[in-house]
């Protein structure tokens, strides 16, 4: 009778430790909620109840290195808790224009400009430009539906809303 | 009964996978829990000084147990490798006085602050941070040097500098005439950021041995770091000459 309470703390201590690192670390998959990131995430949205899930790899966010156009997902910078999925647009150093093509928004130091692909979608045009800190992982799959199963391409904006110093 | 005899690879397997263990649980009780960490810098003295340990309370966050004048551990805005120390002066909704005006802390935000208002880099400069950044409230401090040890400001922190340099420096001062002969001595360290974060602090060393900071420099970002260290140290020097020069 011990020995089947002590096998099963030590299975516990280990597996939930383990399995909580592994997800921490390596990456999990997460359903995508609403319709900002459509029609790109859940473009049947509002014809059938069935919503995209994406891989989130979180292992190749350690560098905070990334690529304009990149699906990322990042905690809110207005809701703290919530996550959201975006698009990254700009990075640091770049201006960009606002999706009303008002004014130009400089990305600071350490921080990028993040939007959904829907015009409905509540990003970096209404709380601005957000610290790279707050990625936590990079959308690379989408695995469920099965119908859906793809890789994820990086389709940077055209070339009139980003402004990179770097470019030719 | 005698034991059964263990072969080496099951030895070796059975330490490798108690390490495993270990590194997980420790990974959720720094993630879920509480941590801790060990201070560099000037920003928050007097109450936390460079070489203290601090205790991080990780519950306090996620239950957002957060309140006024708690100091925290966060994640530096701009840069994702650093974290920074301050106290939180406000909380979201409130307002506060920079720079000239009231600055109002939009939803989600809380204006960090350093205790030494002289030398911190906060939200005076980067302006409020979500608190999504904020990683875990600090509670408790355990000092294992004295505060007042001269060697505090020679310490470096991520192996950029080990060694402090000194550089003898004689301020004329143009109102009094009389010449102030003063060492300089460069205790310098990079902050706890690993990507092209340099900072150097300054300290006056006068007859009386006191060294209190002259003046504090951050490099960023300008590709100090493949540079030369002195060449470092003589362009932010010349930098602290002229903040020295304009503080009177």
């Amino acid at each position: 009778m011990m020995s089947w309470t002590r096998y099963i703390v030590g299975t516990v201590t280990f597996v939930v430790p383990a399995t909580a690192t592994f997800l921490n670390t390596v990456g999990y998959v997460a359903e995508v909620r609403g319709i900002s990131m459509k029609p790109c995430l859940n473009p049947f949205l509002g014809k059938y109840s069935v919503s995209d899930y994406v891989h989130l790899n979180k292992w190749g966010v350690r560098s905070y290195k990334f690529e304009r156009g990149e699906i990322v997902s990042l905690l809110s910078p207005v809701n703290p808790g919530e996550k959201l999925i975006k698009r990254v647009v700009a990075l640091e150093g770049d201006g960009v224009w606002t999706r009303n093509m008002k004014k130009v928004v400089t990305v600071p130091q350490g921080h990028i400009w993040v939007e959904g692909d829907h015009r409905k979608s509540l990003d970096s045009n209404s709380f601005g430009p957000v610290p790279v800190a707050l990625v936590n992982g990079r959308a690379t799959h989408i695995v469920w539906p099965p119908s859906r199963w793809q890789r994820l391409s990086v389709c940077p904006l055209s070339k009139e809303r980003v402004i990179s110093p770097f470019a030719i | 009964m005698a034991a059964a005899p263990v072969s080496l690879m099951t030895r070796i397997g059975r330490r490798v996978f108690t390490l495993v263990k270990f590194g997980c649980i420790l990974h959720c009780m720094t993630e879920y829990v509480g941590t801790f960490a060990v201070c560099h810098g000037i920003s928050m003295q007097p109450t936390l000084h460079s070489g203290d340990i601090i205790l991080g309370d990780r519950l306090a966050i996620t239950r957002r147990k957060l309140e006024n004048g708690e100091i925290v551990l966060c994640k530096s805005p701009e840069d994702p490798f650093m974290y920074v120390c301050k106290r939180v002066v406000a909380m979201e909704g409130e307002r506060v006085f920079n720079k000239g005006w009231y600055t109002k802390i939009p939803k989600g935000h809380v204006w960090l602050e350093g205790d030494n208002r002289d030398f911190s880099h906060d939200s005076r400069s980067f302006g409020p941070v979500p608190y999504a950044l904020v990683y875990t409230k600090v509670f408790y401090r355990i000092i294992f040097k004295d505060p007042n040890a001269p060697d505090m400001w020679d310490r470096a922190s991520n192996g950029i500098f080990y060694s402090a340099i000194s550089l003898e420096c004689y301020i004329t001062d143009t109102a009094t005439s009389t010449p102030d002969h003063f060492t300089l001595h460069l205790g310098c360290w990079s902050c706890v950021g690993r990507r092209n974060t340099l900072s150097l602090i300054f300290h006056a060393c006068d007859d009386f041995g006191d060294r209190t900071p002259a003046a504090c420099v951050e490099g960023r970002n300008h590709g100090v770091l493949n540079k030369g260290v002195l060449q470092v140290c003589q362009e932010i020097y010349c930098n602290a000459l002229q903040l020295l020069g304009s503080a009177g």
